[in-house]
């Protein structure tokens, strides 16, 4: 959420553009978070805790997830979040180890259903992989479908394997995150597709390498930076970048569908990159005599690999805006 | 509840409402417009429940465990 990243996802040009989130709410399924940080004073709108021990943050991993969508920037106005204007809505349903069960996410995503967030952070996903048809990713597709709300969801971090993405990352409905690193590599950590049942996953990328997120007071799970910081990594944070873009263009185009921003989001995607190890690693090793039939079989492997590895690309907020407002014109005539 | 897991059972909304009445699960919720119940239940019933209900639309499976991706 610096602002070099904001400008490297053409996030700046729709502030510009006085697009910055404003009234838009969002809705943040997770960890709970730090009511107390100064980038979030006045950006929570409500909270409900599903567990027994209060809102607080015990993690710090969803208030960084807050922080990146709609912090103020109050120590440092480079650490906005990207759409720093929207307000908040907290759901926190995991217990002190991060673990939460299947029918309280349900709950919880019906609750901030109820009260009408626009876009849902989803930075949670299931031990197991799934083909979609279980009751948490049906809900996602429920909401999307029948409600109306965006779902943005987190692949996990269970690459480099392939078969990797859990629920509700494998819901058809869902917007499906990687990550990459800051040269729009693939992290290797960033779970891949296809699903169960063969639809493309993760649909893009984005950033998810020492990111700087507002961290919770008294948490530790990541790399320190100051009182207020830390720098945070892989999927679940690149999640956010694309939920707070969402809201930004929820913003701009009210009245467009989830299909019509997923798809605009999706179809002006920046190209991101296999990393070299993953492609070497696909290689047999101990014959090279037959190296070049491997060699044969690793470029026609290579399309597969990244067609279920980066998805459309590494997002981009400002081509999306474009691409979107083509949708809309068309729609009109 | 001692040796008891929770279930989600997802089927059409005759097939459920006819095993919410089942004693052998114990409803904990029921979310109608995604077609899916939660029961708590012993794995030895549940075993039973799908032989019984194998010529029905109804899938029994175990809650998944969820976690926050760190």
């Amino acid at each position: 959420m610096t602002h070099g990243i904001c400008r490297r996802l053409g996030v700046t040009r729709l502030w510009s553009l006085k697009i910055t989130g404003k009234g838009i709410l969002v809705g943040v399924i997770g960890t709970g978070i730090d009511l107390g940080h100064p980038d979030l004073e006045g950006k929570i709108q409500a909270t409900k805790d599903f567990t027994t021990h209060g809102i607080s943050d015990d993690i710090g991993h969803d208030t960084a997830i807050a922080g990146i969508i709609a912090a103020k920037g109050a120590k440092n106005w480079r650490l906005r979040g990207l759409a720093y204007e929207t307000q908040l809505v907290i759901a926190k349903v995991t217990q002190f180890d991060g673990s939460a069960e299947e029918d309280v996410l349900i709950d919880a995503l019906e609750w901030l259903a109820s009260q009408g967030v626009q876009v849902i952070n989803f930075s949670i996903t299931s031990d197991s992989v799934t083909d979609g048809r279980d009751p948490v990713s049906r809900e996602v597709n429920y909401l999307v479908q029948k409600r109306g709300i965006g779902v943005v969801c987190a692949a996990g971090n269970y690459g480099p394997a392939h078969y990797t993405i859990g629920s509700p990352g494998v819901a058809e409905q869902a917007i499906t995150v990687g990550c990459v690193n800051n040269q729009d590599v693939l992290r290797l950590a960033s779970s891949r597709g296809p699903t169960l049942d063969g639809r493309v996953k993760p649909d893009a990328v984005a950033p998810g390498e020492r990111i700087l997120c507002p961290r919770a007071h008294n948490t530790n799970s990541c790399d320190i930076h100051s009182d207020f910081y830390g720098f945070f990594d892989l999927t679940s944070i690149a999640t956010p970048h694309v939920a707070g873009i969402y809201a930004l263009l929820r913003q701009a185009f009210p009245k467009a569908t989830p299909q019509q921003l997923k798809q605009a989001i999706l179809e002006s995607c920046d190209p991101a990159y296999m990393p070299i190890v993953s492609r070497i690693t696909s290689l047999p090793t101990g014959f090279f005599y037959r190296l070049q039939a491997a060699l044969k079989r690793f470029f026609s492997r290579k399309k597969f690999d990244e067609k279920h590895s980066i998805g459309h690309g590494r997002v981009n907020a400002y081509r999306a805006y474009l691409k979107l407002k083509e949708l809309m014109n068309v729609g009109k005539t | 509840m001692k040796g008891k897991l929770k279930f989600s059972i997802q089927g059409s909304q005759e097939n459920l409402a006819v095993l919410a009445k089942d004693p052998r699960l114990e409803v904990v919720k029921s979310v109608p417009h995604i077609e899916t119940m939660y029961a708590n239940a012993t794995e030895e019933d549940i075993v039973e429940m799908k032989m019984e209900n194998k010529d029905k639309l109804v899938i029994f499976a175990k809650a998944i465990p969820f976690r926050s991706v760190r």
